[in-house]
């Protein structure tokens, strides 16, 4: 049971970055961004060139791939993703390509097996007989203060302020002076970051691996869907419900059936809820 | 007369905010009813709730003494209740007279006319009728492409082509000069004569006092005043809304 | 002749004027045929394409390059179909090798666990493997467009991964062998290119009529589309259904042909592959994403020595296109076919 309830947080932890960052951008910048497992995979991947390959310390090897992957997601936001705004399909496509680019990209550069990472410090905690590993004490304490920074970011400065008019009422938020522009690229790359962390954080013990994009995407969608698109405080919801119950499949059932869990919570909540379990009424938005 | 409409007690919350509060009223049959009201009233959810977009938390709406309320739209628009919005919304891509046809394909059109003919004659005939000509270019152009007053029209005639008992008109006035208006407002006379119910919601009495039986005047909310046009112009506490105070 | 050369001295500019074709009259169908010129100008571009396609395997006689033009044919049948979910309906699919993967699975299943004979386990195969597909897409009819998108791109990596949690019956990572393929190459070829031609038909049959512009309705303007008392979900779903048909079919097709299926059959890269030729065909005309199939897989084989980059030009190509073209080639074709240039003099 413990072994579940570390598992099951630790991933939680890790899929509610992952998340927070796709459903940040969903509700400011109105884009389905598909590339989001590739920002993951790029943090994964930058942390193994900077870090293993270039020999350069831990923790600016660490800033170093949130930075690039900050970079490399505004990048694709000004070359391409600005020509299209407002064309809801033609965003998601772009991602897509964009996703696919980036891969093949690693795949050429890095291979295509996984490559490890060893864990950023030795040893563990023994919790209640268990012993936990230090890296995974290290996600739990480096998600908490990301999710803590990016509450009072959200909440008390003004570039918040701006992201959550524009996520409430997108002309509204224009007429009062809120830079769309600008508020969707540090939205972007805020949601870069995001992942960048959970991707940095979770290298040494996922491997960097180019599935580990998809993975990342595929929960990544799953839970932003069961948590209400555009909620922050349901994805953080709908992440644990997610980690603990892929957590809980892969021990007594089986680890192949680890995925599909994703889509058997997605089909139940668009059935029974189709906002999510955070989602806001889509009443006001029918109105004409 | 039977009443072909009877809203009872509707109430509506968005969030902490009462769009529609315990609002009730009747219509009947072949009557030109008119909600008027400022910005913010609930006109606009008023009708959305008749025609199912959204359902209200209490109350109920009753056409022809069937249940409706929460009823799908589509359902509702298939028992007889049309509509038209207050921001002209045509598909855009589809050529005009594509446009009509949408509402012909609907199932209702088979059960109440038993007609198969040719719905792309059917569509010219209504379109003509709310005023394009025969061999207009219009027809034949992207709906998107349309100028505004005939934006409008096609709305009617997308309206009317579901061969409605009841029509809803969400401001149809709104954004046409007053030629426009007045070339229109024998077209309403014409289908209320014809056996249709009109419900119009406007900003003014002043605009429907020509052709309402009867006006409903909304504040915050709340319906203040009923009767025909001349009594709500003189009504005290209908001019109180108007001209400011409170 | 004269004259216009002298007054080419005082032209100040010269404007390319854009007219209509001689032989169109004013609607699209109506024609005035006046000579062999304007029949060869009606006719050519309908009849050419389909009898190149059937008279392909005499013009050519390596099989190596008819088994190109199969792999053509089952991206055509497949594009086509995505176009009109995505094109017409709206509903952008992530994953149309869902209804592939089913379709191939089903019929595999049937065949080699449960020995039914080749012109029953395609059939039932293919309306199996389409029911299922719409099956799980179709609770996300009911929300936006987006949803749907999300969870088409979700469900194809979700059965790469479940396929092996029931390894008894799908065969895990070796898949299926050993289903009966009685044909030869050749004959293949043929079935194709018939299917393709059907599939055309039929789907342009569907997308024009009374179905089909409802269809491109709720694809504009939904509630406009519920107020006119229809039921968008039903049509959702049945367009759904229809597109799922083609694209099973062509899965069922292919298993038997390889007598083979695997998890491969639901790979991203099929659905990559199928969005990016509709994009370069042109999306909402049927026809294009057929045109744009055929000359991606004929690039792609010509390009065989860039091995595994196939997915990387997929990618390049559908950023290029979404930046820079998004009309697609079709509808630069029907442009440059409707209008002729000529050069009108200013003074």
């Amino acid at each position: 049971m413990l072994p579940i309830l570390i598992y099951g947080t630790t991933l939680g932890f890790t899929l509610a970055l992952i998340a927070i960052g796709l459903s940040l951008v969903f509700g400011v910048a109105r884009i389905i961004n598909f590339a989001h497992g590739a920002f993951f995979a790029i943090a994964s991947y930058t942390l193994y060139l900077f870090f293993i390959t270039l020999n350069i310390p831990l923790p600016v090897s660490m800033i170093l791939a949130l930075i690039s992957t900050a970079t490399i997601s505004v990048v694709m936001y000004i070359i391409s993703l600005s020509r299209v705004r407002g064309m809801e399909l033609n965003e998601m496509i772009i991602t897509l390509a964009f996703t696919i680019i980036v891969i093949e990209l690693l795949r050429i550069y890095f291979g295509p097996s996984p490559l490890g990472v060893p864990s950023f410090m030795k040893g563990g905690i023994t919790i209640a007989g268990y012993v936990v590993d230090m890296q995974r004490i290290f996600i739990v304490v480096i998600s908490i203060a990301t999710l803590a920074a990016l509450a009072f970011l959200v909440k008390k400065t003004r570039i918040g302020i701006g992201m959550r008019a524009l996520a409430q009422d997108e002309d509204a938020a224009m007429l009062i002076g809120v830079n769309r522009e600008k508020m969707c690229i540090i939205s972007l790359a805020i949601s870069a970051i995001l992942a960048g962390i959970a991707g940095v954080s979770v290298t040494p013990i996922m491997t960097a691996s180019l599935e580990g994009a998809w993975y990342a995407l595929l929960n990544g969608i799953a839970i932003v869907i069961l948590g209400g698109l555009g909620s922050l405080v349901g994805s953080l919801i709908a992440a644990f419900i997610i980690g603990y119950a892929e957590i809980i499949i892969a021990t007594y059932v089986s680890s192949h059936l680890k995925s599909i869990v994703a889509l058997i919570f997605i089909i139940v909540i668009l059935i029974l809820r189709p906002s999510g379990i955070m989602g806001r009424h889509h009443e006001i938005e029918e109105r004409v | 007369m039977s009443k072909i409409l009877r809203v009872e007690n509707v109430t509506k919350r968005f969030g902490g905010i009462i769009a529609v509060k315990n609002v009730s009223f009747e219509v009947d049959e072949k009557e030109i009813v008119a909600i008027v009201g400022p910005n913010g009233a609930g006109k606009t959810t008023l009708l959305n709730i008749i025609n199912g977009f959204v359902k209200p938390d209490e109350g109920r709406i009753y056409f022809r003494d069937r249940d409706i309320t929460g009823l799908p739209p589509y359902k509702i628009a298939q028992l007889g209740i049309s509509r038209t919005f207050q921001t002209p919304r045509p598909i855009h891509r589809l050529r005009t007279v594509f446009n009509i046809i949408v509402p012909l394909v609907s199932p209702r059109i088979k059960r109440t006319t038993g007609w198969f003919g040719d719905e792309l004659v059917r569509a010219i005939d209504i379109l003509e009728e709310v005023g394009f000509e025969r061999d207009s270019e219009y027809l034949w152009k992207p709906a998107g492409l349309l100028p505004h007053g005939y934006l409008r029209r096609v709305e009617l005639a997308r309206a009317l082509a579901l061969r409605p008992e009841l029509i809803l008109l969400d401001e149809l006035f709104s954004g046409l000069s007053s030629p426009e208006v007045r070339s229109i407002i024998p077209l309403l006379l014409k289908l209320r004569d014809r056996g249709l119910t009109l419900i119009m919601v406007e900003h003014r009495v002043k605009d429907v006092s020509e052709i309402a039986d009867r006006v409903i005047v909304l504040h915050k909310g709340e319906k203040i005043e009923e009767g025909d046009p001349e009594t709500v112009l003189k009504s005290e506490r209908v001019l109180r809304v108007y001209l400011g105070g409170r | 002749m004269k004259s216009r050369k002298e007054s080419n001295k005082n032209i100040r500019t010269i404007r390319k004027e854009r007219l209509d074709r001689g032989a169109r009259a004013r609607s699209k169908d109506l024609y005035v045929l006046m000579s062999y010129e304007d029949i060869a100008y009606v006719i050519l571009p309908r009849v050419l394409p389909p009898l190149i396609l059937l008279a392909f395997p005499f013009i050519v006689r390596d099989t190596y390059w008819h088994m190109v033009f199969f792999l053509a044919g089952y991206y055509a049948v497949a594009s086509m179909s995505w176009d009109l979910l995505g094109g017409f309906t709206g509903l952008v699919s992530f994953g149309h090798s869902l209804f592939i993967g089913f379709g191939g699975y089903f019929t595999a299943i049937l065949n080699v666990w449960y020995g039914v004979p080749i012109w029953l386990s395609i059939p039932i195969g293919t309306l199996a493997g389409a029911a299922m597909g719409t099956l799980i897409f179709a609770p996300c009819l009911r929300t936006k467009g987006v949803y749907f998108s999300l969870v088409s791109l979700v469900a194809p990596l979700v059965m790469v991964g479940s396929i092996l949690a029931f390894a008894e019956i799908t065969g895990g990572e070796e898949g299926i062998y050993g289903l009966e393929n009685p044909l030869t190459e050749l004959q293949w070829y043929y079935i194709m290119a018939g299917l393709v031609l059907l599939t055309f038909l039929i789907l342009r049959k569907i997308a024009y009529s009374n179905f089909g512009l409802v269809l491109q309705a709720i694809r504009d303007n939904e509630p406009s589309v519920k107020v006119s008392g229809i039921n968008p979900v039903r049509y959702k779903v049945t367009a759904l259904f229809i597109s799922g048909l083609f694209a099973s079919l062509v899965g069922s097709l292919q298993a038997h042909k390889l007598s083979f299926v695997g998890p491969s059959y639901f790979y991203l890269s099929i659905s990559v592959g199928i969005i990016t030729m509709s994009v370069l065909g042109g999306v909402a005309t049927i026809i294009g994403p057929a045109i744009g199939a055929y000359i991606l897989t004929i690039l792609t084989e010509w390009l065989r020595w860039l091995g595994g980059l196939r997915m990387l030009l997929y990618g390049v190509i559908l950023l290029i296109l979404l930046n820079f073209k998004p009309e697609g080639i079709y509808r630069y074709l029907e442009r440059t076919y409707q209008t002729f240039e000529r050069q009108v003099v200013e003074e």
